[in-house]
């Protein structure tokens, strides 16, 4: 009866190799799936009546995946770089939408600020330019506003994203080590657990698709799954990934309730904590530092500048500080404030005559009460800090006005003239640094008349020599002359003596403290930049108050044209404010290009590795067709040997019968 | 060793390849229907830089451009004006001319009627305006340029002394606006000329008095030398006409009765005018008409010889308001206590009391001049025929000043002009690189884009086919 065994030996190989093949065919298409084949083994002869050891037929020693492990490994790991750089490219896709530029972005805002700013500059009394302009500032202020609550939407969406790709990792971890569970088991039997897995890879590799995975995890029959930089350890039970912020608002990962946290090598997980944690506050801060730049030199330039409307009774400050008893530079001031001097200007409604005042003001030692009790011990000026905002208010005395624009004093200070000229200062400075300049007379005698009378002009800090005027004779008494960048001198008789002179200051930067631009005393926009930031309303409602000169007169464009200037002024690291937008621009969408190509290259590696994955492991159906041929054929061979063996047998029989 | 390949791992290929042809396809699409090819920063992030900065430098050529325009307009406005206040110069230089000659006092007044009608033109074309703005004013574009007097007269120029300016690209300042003072004002001060008998001179120097003057000349007081006898008369004091140091006028005295009661007097030389020991208030007239009062009741007896007298008087520039005593010196500085300027005068050769008319050519502005030469015109100064001739002949000088400095004026516009001109031409040429630039950068090359979609669209379908060819046999077709 030996012979029907081997006949039926082949028969149930040949059954459970077509039973292999179906399965193949049937999982062809099915993600995850590892082709699977039987690996036949000849069954151990037995020695008959003659002696000869006969075969006993074939048996299946295993159905085994056909698997490459070192592929499978590196696919994982393609996958987990692959998501990492695709939650990233996401976010600069985001980002570089919001910079992108278009009509109404920040970049045409700007534009159209500096462009009405010139062709206010070309027309400075035409109200419709007048309110245009402001117009185009607020809509400069409401794309700084709009770019910051996009990038803080941004955050806010991300972490949403974190908390959900964390829920789902926790869920896939439980998955892992439920089917390691039933790999176990299945393998105390004595079985292979193919389809577990199968089931195990898939989950490792979806669970890499958020967090890296280590490599060793990925293996023919299981065991511990290693990922998130090996703080996730996951066998038969798994940890949880738990979202918590650090003191400095970043988003961290811990696993279950340790103090330390995760560090993630790539993953969707990893790019999204990138994303929200370095790139988007990158962006964030490159715009805020841009909108810092434009809005406090906005402000600064029209702090010091003149509105029709003339000098001020009294002037409110837009910006406060935390605590107005510390030095300024611990006071949390808008603006950082530098040491140097304020000019302020007090001017008599009556005479018009003009007093400027030099504050020494140094942030380190001058707290805001320290200045206010400044200019508060200047004649006619009051000053107070408001404990609760801790704005300042500055006021005039009746009669009097005040401003910042330094505009030059008629009177310059001459006490040390011991003659009987009486020196009027005019024109209008036209110098780029603050000067001072000392007239002495170089001879004894009348102006107008004495021949060869003349008086020195010297830079009063270095001593040069700047030029020298004549005001003997040929002088005409009355005539302004000018000394130096449009600063003019006339004297109307009078005369000197040998070594008389007096001083003249003329100022280019009225504040070089920044100290008006930081309290928002006569300010351009109010509001902070980024999160309420417009334009003054009172601009807004009166344009006239819009300081467009250093004198009040409607023709002097002297402080439009600082801000026409400051269309070419390198305002940050030595780019312009357009130039460093477009560069930003430039790098938003650089950063994306270089992402996507990154992409583009683990997409490329990831193709084939998915080609010798799938050369390895994928099902092809004409080959299975062909092995289903062949199986058939082998069972159809065994059939007909036990039918023949049937048949001898039945001979055998009938002898007996 | 080539891979082995499955019908599914082909499928996703094919598919993955298609997908990406489709998109590369879509992409060169959206770049031709929409005639552009940068639509983001990704596109092109260098372009996309590009195309910012030239966008943002074509918008300020743009400005700069209508900047110029409003420059020019403002300028050539002005340059209208200006032509126009000069052919009013010219032709009060023709009345002025005419004036000179004319002796009809009708005629005069007809004449200084048309200079007032010039006077008005003038002062409309001072205070005008362009879009609302002062075109004369300098920075004060917003109030008329100078303020009329009750007789409609520019009485003070209320604009600024500072040029308003166009500055065009941030850097290149022209001046739009000009200052009032600089195109209508006084132009360069000229010596100061004095018209008058009283022998007062101007001291050289320069003086801060401002259009003209008279000049007082007052007598206070006389003194005799000692030795004669002879006295101020009662009427010395107001009446006396002469104003001399010591030795300037002198008085002959010639005692006839012997006893100082009866004799004759003589001023400088002029006519003996008999007196007696009764007289109080003799007057005794000079040769030029120069008059003094004596008292000869106290001569002295037998005397006869020559007096040296003193002759003291004020000078005054403002009406007799602010006086001071002549010192005959060369150089005498005398002040108008209503504005604080002065003229420094040379009284050494005052000799006589009167009224002296001092000019300060070049002092005035065009309206003053015009206002001058009416009062010329009508020799309100009373002057004599070849002082009044004097003085037209000041006016006339300050008119051609006043004409050629606007000629001047009209001269710095021009160059202006030009200057625009040129800006204008170069800011143009430069918009158009920009937008060449521009355009180049942003917009789609449409045949290499067309050829390109082509190239696609062929991928395209050999991947379709080759999909469709692939699938076509199968071990299936073989199998019974």
């Amino acid at each position: 009866m030996i012979h029907l065994n081997i006949g039926l030996s082949a028969l149930r190989t040949s059954q459970t190799a077509l039973n292999t093949i179906a399965n193949n065919i049937a999982n062809a298409t099915t993600e995850g799936y590892r082709r699977q084949e039987i690996i036949q083994e000849t069954l151990p002869g037995t020695v008959d009546g003659a002696g000869h050891s006969v075969g006993a037929g074939v048996d299946i020693g295993q159905i085994r995946r056909l698997y490459d492990v070192s592929v499978e490994r590196a696919l994982t790991g393609n996958t987990s770089y692959l998501a990492d750089a695709e939650a990233r490219l996401d976010t600069l896709d985001d980002i570089e939408l919001l910079l992108t530029p278009a009509s109404g972005s920040l970049h045409s805002e700007i534009s159209e600020f500096f462009t009405y700013a010139e062709q206010l500059a070309a027309s400075p009394s035409d109200n419709v330019l007048r309110s245009q302009f402001l117009n185009a500032a607020d809509g400069v202020a409401r794309e700084i506003n709009r770019l910051a609550e996009g990038f803080a939407e941004l955050q806010a969406d991300l972490h949403d994203q974190i908390e959900s790709d964390v829920a789902r990792v926790n869920e896939l971890a439980a998955n892992i080590a439920e089917v390691n569970q039933e790999i176990r088991v299945a393998q105390a039997t004595g079985s292979t657990p193919n389809t577990l897995l199968d089931r195990r890879d898939q989950l490792i590799r979806e669970l890499s698709e958020f967090v890296d995975v280590d490599p060793q995890s990925v293996s023919e029959d299981g065991g511990m799954v290693v990922a998130a930089g090996g703080w996730l350890l996951i066998g038969t039970t798994a940890p949880e990934l738990q979202v918590d912020y650090d003191e400095t608002g970043l988003l961290e990962l811990h696993v279950n309730s340790s103090s330390v946290p995760v560090s993630l090598k790539s993953g969707e997980l990893a790019g999204l904590l990138t994303a929200h944690n370095e790139i988007v506050p990158q962006a964030a801060a490159d715009v805020a530092e841009w909108a810092d730049a434009f809005v406090q030199s906005v402000d600064q330039i029209h702090a010091t500048g003149l509105g029709l409307d003339g000098p001020f009774s009294v002037l409110n400050g837009t910006r406060g500080v935390d605590d107005s008893t510390v030095p300024l530079a611990l006071a949390g001031t808008a603006f950082p404030v530098e040491a140097g001097e304020l000019a302020i200007t007090v001017t008599d409604e009556v005479t018009g005559e003009r007093t400027t005042h030099r504050l020494a003001i140094d942030p380190t030692t001058d707290s805001l009460d320290d200045v206010a009790a400044q200019i508060d011990a200047i004649a006619g000026l009051s000053a107070i800090v408001d404990a609760g905002t801790g704005k300042l208010t500055v006021a005039a005395g009746t009669g009097l006005r005040f401003d910042f624009a330094g505009h030059l004093d008629q009177a310059p200070e001459s006490t040390a003239i011991t003659g009987t000229a009486d020196p009027v200062i005019g024109g209008l400075y036209t110098g780029a640094e603050n000067a001072q300049w000392t007239l002495t007379a170089t001879g004894t005698g009348d102006v107008g008349f004495t021949p060869g009378l003349q008086l020195e002009v010297r830079d009063a800090a270095t001593g040069d020599l700047i030029t020298t005027v004549d005001v003997g004779e040929g002088y005409e008494s009355g005539q302004p002359i000018e000394i130096a960048d449009g600063v003019t001198l006339s004297l109307n008789g009078g005369s000197f003596n040998s070594g008389d002179s007096f001083t003249v200051s003329a100022l280019s930067n009225p504040d070089e403290t920044g100290l008006l631009a930081a309290l928002g005393m006569n300010s351009f926009f109010s509001g902070t930049a980024g999160v309420d930031l417009e334009v003054n309303p009172e601009l807004l409602n009166d344009p006239s108050r819009l300081a467009t000169s250093r004198t009040g007169l409607a023709g002097d464009t002297s402080v439009l044209n600082r801000f026409v200037q400051l269309r070419d002024t390198e305002l940050i690291g030595n780019e312009t404010l357009e130039g460093r937008l477009g560069d930003l621009t430039g790098g938003a969408g650089l950063a994306v290009l270089s992402v996507r190509s990154e992409i583009e290259q683990l997409t490329s590696i990831g193709e084939q590795l998915q080609a010798e994955q799938v050369a390895v492991s994928g099902v092809d159906p004409n080959e299975e067709m062909l092995a289903m041929l062949e199986y058939q054929r082998s069972f159809q061979a065994a059939a007909r040997f036990v039918t023949s063996v049937d048949e001898t047998l039945d001979e055998l029989m009938s002898l007996i019968g | 060793m080539s891979l082995r390949v499955t019908p599914h791992q082909l499928l996703s290929s094919l598919q993955s390849d298609l997908s990406r042809q489709q998109s590369r396809a879509a992409e060169l699409q959206s770049h031709i229907t929409s005639g552009v090819r940068i639509h983001r920063p990704s596109d092109d992030p260098h372009g996309q830089e590009v195309v910012l900065e030239q966008r943002a430098a074509v918008q300020r050529y743009e400005t700069q451009i209508s900047a110029i325009g409003e420059a020019r307009y403002r300028l050539n406005s002005a340059q209208t004006h200006i032509l126009e206040a000069q052919d009013i110069l010219s032709q009060a230089e023709q009345i002025a001319l005419q004036a000179r000659q004319a002796t009809e006092s009708i005629e005069l007044e007809t004449l200084a009627g048309e200079i007032d009608s010039l006077l008005e033109r003038l002062v409309a074309i001072a205070n005008a305006e362009y879009a609302g703005e002062s075109l004369f004013g300098g920075t004060a574009t917003e109030t008329s340029a100078w303020t009329l007097d009750e007789s409609g007269l520019p009485a003070t120029y209320a604009g600024s002394d500072v040029s308003g300016q166009i500055v065009l690209g941030g850097q290149t300042a022209i001046d739009v606006f000009y200052s009032g003072g600089d195109v209508f004002g006084d132009i360069a001060r000229g010596e100061t000329v004095i018209l008058g008998d009283t022998g007062a001179a101007p001291a050289g120097g320069s003086d801060s008095a401002r259009g003209s003057d008279h000049l007082i000349v007052r007598h206070t007081a006389t003194t005799y030398a000692g030795g004669s006898g002879i006295q101020p008369g009662t009427s010395s004091a107001d009446g006396d006409t002469i104003i001399g140091a010591l030795g300037t006028h002198q008085l002959e005295v010639t005692d006839t009765a012997g006893d100082g009661s009866a004799g004759f007097v003589s001023l400088n030389g002029g006519p003996e005018i008999p007196f007696t020991s009764g007289d109080t208030n003799l007057e005794v007239p000079g040769p030029h008409g120069e008059v003094v009062y004596v008292d000869t009741t106290a001569i002295a007896a037998g005397f006869s010889g020559t007096v040296d007298l003193t002759a003291d008087g004020t000078l005054s520039i403002d009406g007799g308001a602010t006086e001071v005593p002549i010192d005959f010196s060369a150089s005498q500085t005398v002040s108008d206590g209503d504005d604080g300027t002065f003229v420094r005068l040379d009284t050494s050769g005052v000799t006589r009391t009167g009224v002296d008319v001092v000019e300060y050519p070049g002092t005035t502005n065009v309206f003053e001049t015009l206002t001058q030469l009416r009062v010329t015109i009508l020799n309100a100064d009373d002057l004599s025929s070849a002082q009044r001739d004097e003085q037209f002949g000041l006016r006339l000088a300050d008119l051609e000043r006043q004409g050629d400095h606007l000629l001047d004026v009209i001269g710095q516009q021009s160059i202006s002009l030009q200057q625009l001109d040129r800006i204008e031409l170069r800011t143009e040429d430069l918009m158009i690189e920009a937008e060449t630039v521009r355009i180049e950068t942003e917009t789609t090359d449409f045949a290499s884009t067309i050829l390109k979609f082509q190239e696609e669209q062929t991928m395209l379908q050999y991947t379709l086919s080759s999909l469709a060819r692939v699938f076509d046999v199968s071990v299936l077709d073989f199998i019974r």
